[in-house]
């Protein structure tokens, strides 16, 4: 049923997407997933999380004086009452439903940079992706993106760079294009899908309103977004697919005939509504990412040692709930790096705090980290990439932006 | 077309369904109030079907024929199999906990972070093997009861304390006194440290004892009052303030052990937290007795039919109706009764009622029982025991966590608001996307619903454009979601 292209020439590349269409259980794969290859023993999963990841849901900061105060209704109850977080730190707690986080944390395979922000500070899903990927320090690139420029300083082959999903995205292109053809081999219902759930569930009478209700609140949490967000929205994937594509990731890059890097994404972020606190959408979707890691480190047991996950979010959420018990886009957020070679069981890099004079001129959390120095650290100490060529290539004119130190063991 | 082939108990004439069958006799699917024909299949298999997700955790395709040999028979073995299974065997007990927590105590802030770390990991799996019993068991309707119970006492691992607690209390109360008297499995309950760190009463001293008589003590009513307000006559029982002030003076002294006691990290009665005035409960004077003022107020409690109606109320509710009738609740009172009070007693009542097989769509699943009956269905199984805590966890139902006081809703309603049920459709289409059946969908709706299947959806699974679009409407459909 997969809608392979059906060229009669099979060519390196459409061999390479059957082998790895192969070594997955399936060939569905429910959120945009690409796969290259450079010539290291080494192995990286990269996971976006589009739409503003709320690192103070995920790791709140049971620590600070004005946590409870700042959050409001979103804030997670304290250590001493039940449904607190689980305490990672003096500063830090883990969100409970992001359980699956807590073996890697204690087996210090797993940190986190608390307040990581872009050169930009804009809020909109449009511009902070574009700079996200772009890995420039403003608007207005060539269309590609820093990791394919690294991909490609690192001797990547393009012939062997495969994409799964609805398109190749910024952060994988490269300067003059030439990646871009997608294998569409990620499938989803058939159009009508929703009208026959519909006559499936009409003799129903407590699910078929229960569905038609569920429908008119999908809609209306999408016709409520800005229009920026709504936008992005459309091309929103199934957080639920995170799972899948991760261990079908994992399996990919444990075989030994080359592959070592994987870029995933995953949408649903984007919670400007009923995000929910100890339990509701937002916690659905954090045990969603932390399972995800979970099943990934499963299937990747073998090479734990030399892999390395990153996850990571164009922006944070506004520190203040909003009105409808959600959070607007904000600045800051946080960025995980998790694997057998990371110095882990630690927050690096300073808390900016959340008082009130302590926040941006629009209510978010400061950045106290450039994104690009976690980035950079990554590339130079994990995949051997020369500093020289990272700030010539990947992120030019940012010289002043230094590689993080202490990821590595 | 593959065919499936059901036989009936007896054996002397074979009786064949298959898709093709059902779609010919199957009404015009455009008008979808056609009603279930419940005389088109023979009793044996609408039985089979409702005891293996009605009672059970759902139907891997093969098993319904087994089954409809004799349905009520599978579900009344399933009661007198008192096992354990393979999954939890060996693991922590709370004893062993609780003495390692206070020897942490001891070591400072560190050491207290780092017990706290272990035990909840160490928590994490044991739960991961409680979904993996339930997931592997032959007797799930036994397990679905051992559940059943567990929230009854609506203990939350949500308490950081209790998170690996609420499993141990399972497996060294819940599950050693399924086949024994309410009463009994009360007193144990009350005397488990899981129950009495959970309601503080470890530290509820009485002002009138000998050491209330030294320094400033509380009482705590905590547990008195769950006691009589959710496990045992419930909100409508005819008690007052005073009986639980009553409670609370008989279980002072009820507490754990210290690591220098007799007993450590286990139960301890001491006398010289106890009240020793006389209490009065339910208008009845008790002397004071010690521990024993508590065991008779139980006796007491666990006779009155107003215990029993609750109880019954509560089972009914969780596995038959949202609303269960009367004449049920009245029967599955009378055989407990009548088995002196034994649990057993009355979960058998319940599947000899005729209510309990009315073939009329059923509660809604919780999303444990969805997660591990989509996988039945799928014939997939689990990496291990933590993909079902966290498939279960997604879909708004952490395992041994519920976030109200009262334990996981009842109510069918709870599971399908707007939000849920949005999430819930997404995740059975995805799981339908990633396990593609090598069967028919149909027939493997045949094969996981049998006659619950109604024609009209079997026709819509049979000629969905694709087969992920059949598998979803399947998984999706309120005749897979309902039991």
């Amino acid at each position: 049923m997969a809608k392979n292209n059906s060229s009669f020439h099979l060519n390196r590349r459409q061999f390479l997407a059957g082998a790895v269409a192969t070594a997955a259980t399936s060939v569905i794969l429910p959120t945009n997933m690409s796969f290259a290859a450079i010539p290291s023993a080494k192995k990286m999963v990269f996971i976006h999380l589009r739409g503003g990841l709320d690192n103070l849901a995920l790791f709140p900061p049971m620590g600070d004086e004005n946590y409870q105060a700042q959050r409001g209704n979103l804030a997670l109850p304290t250590y001493k009452d039940s449904g607190a977080p689980i305490r990672l730190n003096k500063l830090f707690g883990l969100h409970p439903m992001a359980e699956a986080f807590l073996p890697f944390w204690a087996r210090k395979e797993m940190l986190f940079i608390p307040a990581t922000g872009l050169p930009i500070a804009d809020g909109t899903h449009f511009s902070a992706q574009e700079v996200f990927e772009s890995g420039f320090s403003q608007l207005g690139g060539d269309g590609s993106g820093w990791m394919g420029r690294a991909l490609q300083a690192m001797g990547a082959i393009q012939e062997d760079t495969i994409h799964f999903g609805k398109q190749v995205p910024m952060l994988l292109q490269i300067a003059g294009g030439g990646n871009d053809v997608v294998q569409h081999v990620m499938e989803a219902p058939f159009e009508g899908y929703g009208r026959r759930l519909t006559v499936v569930h009409n003799h129903d009478t407590l699910l078929s309103p229960a569905l038609s209700q569920a429908a008119a609140h999908v809609e209306k949490q999408r016709r409520k977004l800005p229009e920026d967000d709504q936008t992005y929205a459309k091309s929103a994937d199934s957080v639920f697919g995170l799972e899948k594509s991760a261990r079908e990731a994992g399996k990919v890059l444990t075989r030994t005939d080359g592959h070592n890097i994987a870029v995933l994404e995953a949408s649903g972020w984007d919670t400007h509504e009923d995000q929910g606190s100890r339990t509701g959408k937002l916690a659905r979707r954090l045990a969603a990412l932390s399972g995800a890691i979970e099943g990934l480190a499963v299937e990747m047991a073998e090479d734990w040692n030399n892999t390395v996950v990153v996850i990571a979010s164009e922006f944070g959420r506004s520190v203040k709930p909003n009105e409808d018990r959600g959070t607007d886009n904000g600045y800051a957020t946080s960025t995980i790096v998790i694997g057998g070679p990371i110095k882990g069981g630690r927050a690096l890099g300073t808390w900016p705090g959340l008082a009130e004079e302590q926040l941006t001129s629009t209510g978010a959390l400061k950045s106290t980290v450039d994104m690009r120095a976690i980035f950079k650290a990554v590339l130079r100490d994990h995949l051997g990439m020369p500093l020289q060529a990272i700030n010539n290539a990947v992120f030019p004119r940012s010289n002043e932006v230094a590689p993080i130190e202490g990821l590595f063991k | 077309m593959a065919q499936t082939t059901i036989t009936t108990t007896t054996g002397e004439e074979a009786t064949r369904v298959t898709a093709a069958e059902l779609l010919i006799n199957s009404p015009d699917p455009s008008s979808p109030e056609n009603a279930i024909n419940e005389s088109q299949f023979p009793e044996p298999l609408w039985k089979a079907a409702i005891a293996a997700t009605r009672f059970g955790y759902g139907l891997r395709p093969g098993e319904l024929q087994i089954i409809a040999q004799d349905p009520k028979g599978w579900l009344v073995r399933q009661i007198n199999d008192t096992s354990t299974p393979d999954e939890i065997q060996g693991l922590s007990k709370s004893r062993d906990h609780l003495k390692n927590f206070m020897k942490a105590q001891n070591e400072g802030r560190e050491g207290l972070f780092k017990f706290r770390e272990s035990a909840r990991q160490n928590a994490m799996w044991e739960i991961g093997q409680h979904e993996l019993a339930a997931f592997n068991s032959p007797n799930p309707f036994r397990e679905r009861l051992v559940r059943f119970f567990v929230n009854q006492f609506n203990l939350s691992g949500q308490d950081e304390m209790m998170y690996p607690m609420t499993v141990q209390f399972e497996r060294e109360i819940i599950r050693p006194y399924l086949n024994r008297t309410y009463y009994h499995l009360l007193l144990a309950a009350y005397q488990h440290p899981a129950m009495l760190i959970y309601h503080n009463n470890n530290r509820s001293i009485a002002p009138t004892s000998p050491t209330g008589d030294k320094i400033k003590v509380e009482m705590n009513e905590s547990m008195a009052r769950e006691i009589l307000e959710r496990h045992t006559m419930g909100p409508q029982g005819e008690y007052t303030e005073m009986d639980i002030k009553g409670l609370t003076a008989m279980l002072t002294g009820w507490t754990v052990g210290g690591l220098g006691s007799r007993n450590p990290g286990g139960f301890m009665f001491k006398n010289s937290w106890h009240d020793r005035n006389q209490k009065m409960f339910m208008k009845r004077i008790f002397p004071n007795a010690g521990m024993m003022e508590f065991e008779a107020a139980m006796d007491m409690v666990a006779r009155t039919p107003r215990t029993a109606w609750t109880l019954a109320t509560n089972m009914a509710k969780e596995f038959v109706s949202d609303s269960p009738t009367d004449t049920l609740i009245t029967h599955m009172v009378r055989g407990f009764l009548n088995a002196s009070g034994n649990i057993m007693g009355m979960a058998h009542a319940m599947i000899e009622s005729e209510e309990a097989w009315t073939p009329v769509p059923g509660k809604v699943k919780t999303p444990q029982h969805l997660v591990i009956s989509t996988y039945k269905a799928l014939d997939r199984n689990p990496q291990n025991g933590r993909d079902l805590v966290r498939q279960q966890t997604q879909l708004g139902q952490p395992p041994y966590q519920p976030h109200m006081p009262t334990g996981w809703p009842k109510q069918s309603a709870h599971w399908v608001t707007p939000d849920l049920y949005a999430d819930r459709i997404e995740w059975l289409t995805q799981i339908a996307a990633e396990d593609r059946l090598n069967a028919e969908p149909v027939d493997q709706g045949i094969a996981v619903l049998g006659p619950k299947l109604r024609p009209a959806t079997a026709r819509h699974i049979a000629i969905a454009p694709s087969k992920l679009d059949s598998t979803a409407l399947l998984l999706c459909s309120p005749e897979f979601q309902r039991v």
